[in-house]
């Protein structure tokens, strides 16, 4: 499971938690009582049967496992709340149903203790599954970066910038013939163009219609860089639809 | 031992200076062709190189050398000149990504680090060290570069923010020695380079899982001794990590490249103008120093004249002549001399107009790249907290 999937289960069984709030118990008749109890029971059950199926089918671990554990153990107490709330009205537990004898014990948090039920491979997968949310934030954070430098690149030298410049000082690059064949087929951009200028020129393998690359951000470029470099023309075109088609996502 | 002796040795020295292209200082004269590749070079024999910023140096301790020059430019100029450096590497084709780094970041397959020498619009000396990965050291040279009067005049006012940089020739000699190194390591050793680039990025983030299998002599060289299986699941963390760091560095490029654009056109117009006064500088020093020598040429002759007369009167005339045109020329001299201060005050006042403009910029790009490494440097110390804690749920070792 990624790690998007996994925050909206978390979100979901927050919001759940956050909807057993026993508040909304605060002066209800009897029969409403009678009638609550039954359905927070019958929701216990269903919930831990379901918890349990799922851990014996090895198809919930992790934060997703300890979310799930928590839920039930709410329910759990919802239950000896209500057996509690029927009590005090001298009313009799239906039958059928069990109460919770302690009620304090299930306020605990520990109701199912995931960690010591955690095996090293689920405790790995939690931990993996923290790692990839901590990689997802950096790469936010990165990405935030560098839309603050692209908003910040000076717009006039931008504009400057870009000069091809394949020779050096005095105009002598291209001594002995060697410069053209090599900066045609894989140079990213132009040694006089200076640190204004772009990292990518219009290359001869881009395709028409193609950007010409004067303003990419790091992503752009890098898309660039790739599809100026894969030698397999298939996937060469798919990154320079990759490259195409995120320049008008941020243009 | 004699002088007959010393002759071969003598000799030789001699035409091992005479090749000084792999010697200790390059004194770059004219133009230098930049080496470009011939064809492109497969992906796994290129090696990424990062440049640090550059060590600012120090000003000359000569006053007249120091003249108006400011470590706020140097600052400057530190994060400038890499870059020009590293435009020139990257169009050569014969590395991978070439991007600049902070000092002392570690993890780069070749690393090139640089001192500024000397620097005031119409000379540059630079001292250049290059390694690898491995601790090989490629080597370490001083590249000088001293421009003909009148070259900032022939480029002309458009070519200062569009044309390659004016020291492009140093940049040129500096990315050709290089790629020269770079020529003479095998395939393997480019491989070795990058496996041990890895494998010190994946030591330093996950100790406990790798450091073994590196080893380091006592001379700073590194070793692989074990290879982590490609489908290593703990390899594979640090690798996506390790990616993360690649992108950290270019997000660092575009902070660099935005201080660069700026820079640009006030520091070509600040080492154009300087380089101006500092010509019409010397050459009303010339003028000046040329006079007083006329002048005292001038009455020394009369002096001999007057030793030699024999109370001729076409000599006495002549004398007075000498004496008076000497006077006068000195005086003159003088004269000539009061207007140094007229071009030594625009020299400074051109100096600190641009560490004005230099300062905000430096301090705003230092602010970034602090504020950026920083949190990575917080985040980077969670993932290895988290790493190890991976590595003991995986192994069951533990440190206890």
């Amino acid at each position: 499971m990624d790690k998007y999937n996994l925050k909206i289960y978390r979100s979901l069984f927050a919001a759940a938690l956050l909807a057993l709030l026993p508040a909304a118990a605060a002066s209800a008749s009897d029969e409403q009582l009678l009638e609550r109890l039954r359905s927070d029971y019958a929701a216990m059950v269903s919930a831990e049967a379901d918890f349990h199926s799922r851990r014996e089918r090895g198809i919930l671990y992790g934060n997703e496992a300890a979310d799930y554990a928590a839920y039930v153990a709410g329910l759990h107490r919802r239950v000896a709340q209500d057996c509690m709330a029927l009590r005090e009205n001298g009313l009799a537990i239906p039958a059928g149903l069990s109460c919770p004898d302690d009620p304090a014990i299930l306020i605990a948090p520990a109701a199912i203790d995931q960690a010591s039920e955690q095996t090293a491979t689920e405790a790995t997968a939690t931990l993996d599954s923290e790692l990839l949310e901590g990689l997802g934030e950096f790469d936010e954070m990165l990405l935030r970066e560098q839309e603050r430098i692209k908003a910040a690149t000076p717009q006039a030298s931008a504009a400057s910038g870009g000069g091809s410049g394949s020779g050096s000082e005095g105009g002598t690059a291209g001594v002995s013939g060697e410069p053209d064949a090599a900066s045609g087929a894989e140079t990213t951009y132009g040694e006089g163009a200076g640190p204004g200028s772009p990292r990518t020129t219009v290359s001869s393998s881009a395709p028409p219609g193609t950007p010409d690359g004067h303003d990419d951000d790091v992503v752009a470029r890098q898309l660039r860089e790739a599809a100026e470099k894969e030698a397999d023309p298939e996937l060469k075109k798919k990154l320079w639809e990759e490259y195409r088609k995120y320049k008008a996502g941020t243009s | 031992m004699t002088l007959r002796d010393l002759l071969p040795a003598f000799i030789v020295f001699t035409l091992l200076s005479g090749c000084s292209t792999l010697g200790p200082t390059h004194d770059i004269k004219g133009p230098v062709p930049l080496n470009k590749t011939l064809a492109e070079i497969p992906e796994e024999q290129l090696l990424d190189a990062w440049i640090e910023l550059f060590d600012p140096g120090e000003l000359p301790e000569d006053e007249d050398e120091a003249m108006g020059l400011s470590m706020d430019i140097r600052d400057a100029e530190a994060r400038y000149i890499p870059e020009q450096l590293r435009t020139t590497m990257e169009t050569t084709g014969h590395w991978g990504a070439v991007r600049l780094v902070p000092q002392d970041t570690s993890g780069g397959e070749l690393l090139v680090q640089g001192k500024i020498l000397a620097s005031d619009g119409e000379q540059l000396a630079l001292q250049i060290k290059a390694f690898d990965a491995t601790g090989r050291e490629w080597f370490n040279r001083n590249y000088e570069e001293e421009l003909d009067e009148g070259v900032y005049k022939t480029r002309g006012v458009n070519s200062l923010a569009s044309d390659s940089d004016v020291f492009q020739p140093l940049y040129n000699t500096i990315a050709n020695d290089l790629a020269e190194f770079r020529r003479t390591l095998s395939a393997t050793d480019i491989s070795t380079i990058r496996q041990v680039a890895e494998l010190r990025f994946a030591a330093d983030l996950a100790p406990d899982a790798f450091a073994g299998d590196l080893a380091v002599d006592a001379k700073g060289h590194y070793t692989v001794v074990h290879l982590p299986a490609a489908n290593d699941p703990m390899y594979q963390r640090v690798l996506a990590i390790r990616d993360r760091d690649f992108l950290l560095i270019d997000t660092l490029n575009g902070h660099y490249d935005n201080f660069c654009r700026e820079m640009e056109t006030p520091y070509s117009e600040w080492r154009k103008a300087r380089s101006e006064e500092a010509a019409a500088l010397r050459k009303v020093k010339n003028d000046a120093l040329q006079r007083k020598l006329l002048g005292v040429a001038a009455i020394l002759g009369a002096i001999v004249l007057e030793t030699s007369n024999n109370g001729n009167y076409s000599s006495s005339v002549l004398r007075d002549t000498l004496v008076l045109g000497g006077a006068y020329a000195i005086k003159t001299g003088f004269d000539k001399d009061s207007e140094t201060d007229i071009h030594r005050d625009a020299i400074i006042e051109l100096d600190e107009s641009f560490s004005t403009e230099a300062r905000p910029l430096v301090v705003e790009v230092e602010g970034e790249t602090h504020e950026l490494t920083g949190s990575a440097e917080v985040q980077y110390a969670k993932w290895r907290a988290l790493l190890k804690r991976i590595y003991e749920s995986e192994t069951g070792f533990t440190d206890s």
